[in-house]
């Protein structure tokens, strides 16, 4: 089994039905069973392109993304990309009827806010509380660094502050070495495989720091080629064991593992 | 998924980088490695003649320890030095040479017609391949201490139209500079070693003519499982697979 711990899927296109098939084409012929899907509040029928995306933004854009997802039974964990500089009251709000009541699985978050930025504080304290997992954009840059992106050594800040909470570092080619010793001691990071171009030896660095019950498969389609991206993974020794925790069983917790009455 | 039973590799280096500690960096362990993924031709570079001040003496480091024909061993010429022509001479009088590679960014230097003039009139009819690398790495995970910017692929189209007779191979293009490169210049190949999008090979074949482009690994650099799953699990058929992986570069390769 192979699940896809990083994917996004732009809503935007006239024939989404039709868009959402051909991504389980490719999933079919890549071997991958189960994807995580993130579209942008802004893909759907708000349109919004903002950097901010509003409230209306995501209750219209998450009730389509549902609607969509819910005809593919078992094949998707729907995250919601969430714009963090929203009002505490919204996201509540927001997590009580799509996470705790309804059927998305978990919290993406980017560029709208830095990982060790104590406004994000209130929001972590829900996501922790509740036991919701999160996956959180990060990358060290030598050039092109986005206004307010994550380093993982901002993540590693983030999951000092809150030791409970389930996070999932993208990106581990992004991170490079730097990265998997940042979030080393905190125990409640994990880190995806996916990021940039197939560069050599950051998985077996990871999988020698962190374990391999702390690296999950990653594609970060649809930038990246999904046969590219697994093929890091093919391409280091692994034993059996390890394997599946990587292509899947990581992904399992991480998605599925929420406590009940959280 | 495809079997892909036949491979040339049009970039693969060896040799040591400062910034990792690259597995495949021996050249046994790399031919190995390629063999068990169908490679039966690489054309190898030195990673030391990337950075070391004049490449010549990892050129003359890589013929002495190239001792078969599966590497076809690839001399780096550095057009800013003054002796780059004893690199090129190096390429010249050994027939296992079939490719030079030039590194403009790294090497600091314009890849302008008139630069790149003498280094043309010296191979003219040598049945030499020129190799352009746009990049060794992506940018932003550059050390930070050494940054080296992307080729220009305005300037590498326009640069390399003005010699219409000679064959370029454009090394690690990203997808829009292989639509660029395919288009405009029919003397022209790209390798799809750094081309990246979903469904990459079916991408590439709904928007461009197929028949100059390449498979290069730029393992160690890349792990080069990476670039053989876009040939196995191209969404395209056999035969373009095969196009890729091996006939365009056999035609190349016979028609210099």
């Amino acid at each position: 089994m192979i699940i896809d711990s990083h994917l996004h899927f732009d809503f935007r296109v006239k024939d989404k039905i039709g868009a959402v098939e051909q991504l389980l084409h490719e999933m079919e012929i890549t071997g991958i069973d189960r994807t995580c899907i993130m579209p942008r509040a802004g893909d759907l029928k708000s349109r919004s392109r903002y950097h901010y995306p509003n409230e209306d933004d995501y209750l219209v854009s998450t009730d389509e993304a549902c609607e969509i997802i819910e005809r593919y039974p078992g094949k998707f964990y729907q995250m919601v990309y969430m714009n963090s500089i929203l009002p505490v009251k919204f996201l509540k709000y927001f997590t009580e009827k799509y996470i705790l009541n309804g059927p998305v699985a978990g919290i993406k978050l980017t560029l709208q806010m830095n990982a060790a930025d104590r406004r994000l504080e209130p929001f972590l304290e829900i996501l922790q509380k509740h036991d919701i997992p999160l996956l959180f954009h990060s990358w060290y840059k030598t050039v092109s660094k986005y206004r307010f992106e994550s380093d993982p050594k901002d993540i590693a800040e983030m999951a000092r502050k809150f030791p409970e909470l389930r996070v999932l570092m993208a990106h581990v080619t992004g991170c490079r070495f730097r990265g998997s010793q940042d979030i080393r001691k905190h125990k409640n990071v994990l880190i995806d495989t996916s990021g940039s171009q197939p560069e050599d030896g950051f998985i077996q660095y990871a999988l020698d720091t962190l374990g391999s019950e702390r690296v999950v498969f990653g594609s970060d389609y649809p930038g990246r080629d999904m046969a590219t991206q697994l093929a890091r993974v093919y391409s280091v020794d692994m034993d059996g064991d390890a394997l599946d925790n990587v292509l899947y069983k990581n992904s399992i917790r991480f998605f599925e593992g929420r406590k009940k009455n959280a | 998924m495809h079997d892909v039973k036949r491979i040339i590799d049009f970039s693969v280096w060896t040799g040591n980088w400062p910034f990792y500690h690259f597995r495949y960096r021996d050249m046994d362990v790399l031919k190995a490695k390629l063999k068990s993924i169908n490679v039966e031709k690489a054309f190898l570079a030195p990673i030391e003649g990337i950075l070391e001040h004049d490449p010549l003496r990892a050129n003359k480091d890589i013929l002495e320890k190239t001792r078969d024909d599966f590497y076809s061993p690839v001399i780096i010429v550095d057009l800013s030095y003054e002796n780059w022509e004893d690199s090129v001479d190096l390429a010249l009088k050994d027939n296992r040479v079939k490719m030079i590679k030039l590194l403009p960014n790294y090497h600091m230097y314009n890849f302008d017609e008139d630069t790149v003039k003498p280094l043309m009139e010296k191979i003219d009819g040598r049945n030499l391949i020129v190799s352009v690398q746009m990049r060794v790495e992506d940018r932003r995970g550059m050390y930070p201490l050494m940054q080296v910017p992307d080729m220009d692929i305005i300037q590498v189209v326009k640069t390399v139209t003005y010699f219409p007779k000679q064959k370029f191979i454009i090394n690690n293009c990203y997808l829009n500079e292989l639509g660029e490169v395919v288009y405009s210049a029919e003397n022209a190949y790209v390798d799809i070693s750094s081309v990246e999008f979903h469904n990459v090979l079916k991408h590439i074949s709904d928007t461009s003519p197929m028949d100059r482009i390449l498979f290069s690994s730029h393992c160690p650099f890349y792990y080069p499982e990476g670039n053989l799953f876009k040939l196995k699990y191209g969404d395209v058929p056999l035969e373009v697979v095969e196009k890729v992986a091996c006939i365009n570069g056999q035609e190349l390769l016979g028609n210099i």
